[in-house]
């Protein structure tokens, strides 16, 4: 009883601590998460560009598989690819333009007032990135679901592990997304201007990522060289895996997305910390 | 302050435009260097834009590309066709963003109050507008399509100028459907937000093969979201040209202009200036 009355202690002012450092976070968080959905209109009009775009998609992919003659291509009937390319345009079309925020505050040398406050620059901007993307991603996919029963049917993978899978592929995909926009939107520090990288980087994920095709109907051996390049962690494999799910695919791709979470979170922290020891303030 | 500008009146100030058609050109051209040299300025910014919009380009000619190797004959459109297109379409919206990079802000500039200014300068109000800013990247645009119509086709002046013409109507039509879209914010208030979604709209239904598109789309395309004079009519006359069509994409183009001019001019009618005092930067 002597002994616990310590451990017992202990451990309540560690939890408290770490509940104290990760609630700031928390709250940045749900700020994010009310101001987006205060916006709903926003999000509508995001949705109109959307149900143009997999009109164009359905348009085409219906020309391909009448002209093909075949019910398949590498696998994948009309109804899985047109439900994949839910998946993958609506993480392309709700990807939140935090970049500009952090382009701007290094112009305007905001930067160093908010590097001063009590909290971790790359976790407040996930926090608030993360607010904005779940709301646009919940109302996109729902409205995007909608449009696609009417344009392709329902889908033909309804089951508990493929919608499971995919959540927690697409949940590691949307913080690669984020780490790797931050990492190419702090070299702002450096650059004159960030946004052509971003925009290489989003086009890259767009043909190499599978975004309009999946990397499966790509000839060889751009497919497997497309599929072995980080750029699919972020849209091909969630979105496959949710369309086309297999236990040993899960296993394989939560390691793969898993690894690039740390290695990028651990450069992002490295880059901020360089970014922090650069940067000077004159007083006034 | 009231606009009180009457159609007719502002066709003729269209016509005349303060002293002729060639004071005009010398105001753009005076606008246009004026504003190269300021972008040029901040010259690693200006080369990233442009080698990023150069490099984005390129991705979605790769793409198709690659969509051409994997299906030959789908949609009717060869692989030759679509990079045609994207030459076209490039070039068009490359022109319209370097010389008339504003008009994409018109919603802004008159939700915020600034076309007070535009009002109080002696120069035509919507061609002062459209020509007072420029947008980088469209040099990528243009750098792009040249350096796509070098690879696709041989030398060839003739078809060059075929290129050159169709491509200087896109943007004529691409920048007149602009002002269109723009112009809404006087008859909707703040609808920039729905502006933008029109011009995503015209921007992908010219960027993909017409063939892919059937009855009630096909209608939309000529008519309300006008992506087939844009790029789907020139593109057809750089394959075969044929005189009666360039005809009807000069009538075409010239029905469209009126309706941006007519459309932003009643718009302005009904501006009222919220009297905001501001520093131009």
């Amino acid at each position: 009883m002597a002994v616990a009355q310590p451990l017992k202690k202990s451990s309540t002012v560690g939890i408290r601590r770490i509940r104290k450092r990760f609630l700031k976070y928390w709250l940045a968080f749900v700020v994010s998460l009310r101001n987006n959905f205060a916006y709903l209109g926003e999000a509508l009009s995001r949705i109109c560009f959307l149900g143009l775009i997999l009109f164009v998609l359905a348009q085409l992919w219906q020309t391909v598989y009448s002209s093909q003659g075949s019910q398949r291509l590498a696998g994948f009937s009309l109804n899985d690819i047109m439900w994949y390319l839910i998946f993958t345009e609506t993480f392309t079309t709700t990807r939140p333009a935090f970049h500009l925020d952090i382009d701007r505050e290094v112009r305007s040398g905001e930067l160093a007032y908010t590097l001063a406050r009590p909290y971790n620059y790359m976790w407040y901007q996930f926090a608030v990135f993360l607010g904005s993307r779940i709301v646009r991603m919940a109302i996109s996919l729902v409205l995007a679901a909608l449009i696609m029963l009417v344009l392709a049917g329902p889908p033909a993978f309804l089951r508990i592990e493929n919608l499971l899978g995919g959540l927690w592929l697409f949940a590691l995909a949307i913080t690669i997304d984020f780490l790797a926009i931050f990492l190419l939107a702090i070299q702002s520090f450096w650059a004159e201007d960030t946004t052509a990288f971003i925009l290489i980087y989003t086009r890259l994920t767009m043909i190499l990522g599978g975004m309009l095709v999946p990397l499966d109907i790509l000839p060889e051996p751009l497919a497997s060289i497309a599929k072995a390049l980080p750029f699919s962690y972020v849209m091909y494999s969630p979105a496959h895996l949710t369309v086309k799910f297999e236990w040993a695919e899960l296993g394989e791709a939560s390691l793969k997305l898993g690894i690039t979470t740390l290695v990028l979170g651990a450069l992002g922290l490295w880059v901020l910390s360089r970014v922090e020891r650069r940067l000077s303030t004159n007083g006034g | 302050m009231e606009a009180n500008i009457s159609p007719a009146a502002a066709s003729s100030q269209l016509r005349y435009p303060n002293g002729g058609l060639r004071r005009q050109l010398v105001f753009l051209a005076n606008y246009f260097k004026t504003n190269l040299l300021i972008n040029l300025e901040y010259r690693v910014a200006f080369i990233s834009k442009v080698v990023g919009m150069l490099v984005n380009d390129f991705i979605w000619l790769f793409f198709w590309f690659v969509f051409f190797s994997r299906f030959p004959s789908a949609s009717g459109y060869s692989l030759r066709d679509t990079l045609t297109l994207w030459v076209v379409t490039a070039l068009g919206i490359g022109l319209s963003d370097a010389v008339f990079g504003n008009s994409i802000h018109i919603g802004s500039i008159v939700a915020t109050g600034g076309l007070d200014y535009y009002l109080a300068v002696p120069k035509n109000v919507l061609f002062h507008l459209c020509i007072s800013s420029m947008n980088v990247s469209a040099w990528g645009d243009i750098i792009f399509a040249l350096a796509a119509f070098g690879i696709l086709y041989q030398p060839d002046p003739l078809l060059l100028l075929v290129v050159l013409t169709v491509s200087f109507l896109c943007a004529v039509v691409f920048n007149s459907f602009c002002i269109i879209a723009q112009s809404l914010v006087f008859f909707l208030g703040n609808s920039e937000a729905l502006a933008n979604q029109i011009m995503f709209a015209i921007v992908t239904f010219s960027t993909y093969p017409d063939s892919l598109f059937k009855g009630g789309v096909k209608l939309l395309l000529y008519t309300l979201i006008p992506a087939a004079w844009a790029s789907y009519v020139p593109v057809a006359l750089v394959r075969h040209f044929d005189l009666g069509l360039f005809g009807l994409l000069l009538l075409a183009t010239a029905v469209i202009v009126g309706l941006a001019i007519g459309i932003f001019y009643a718009g302005l009618r009904r501006y009222e200036s919220g009297n905001l005092i501001q520093m131009r930067s």
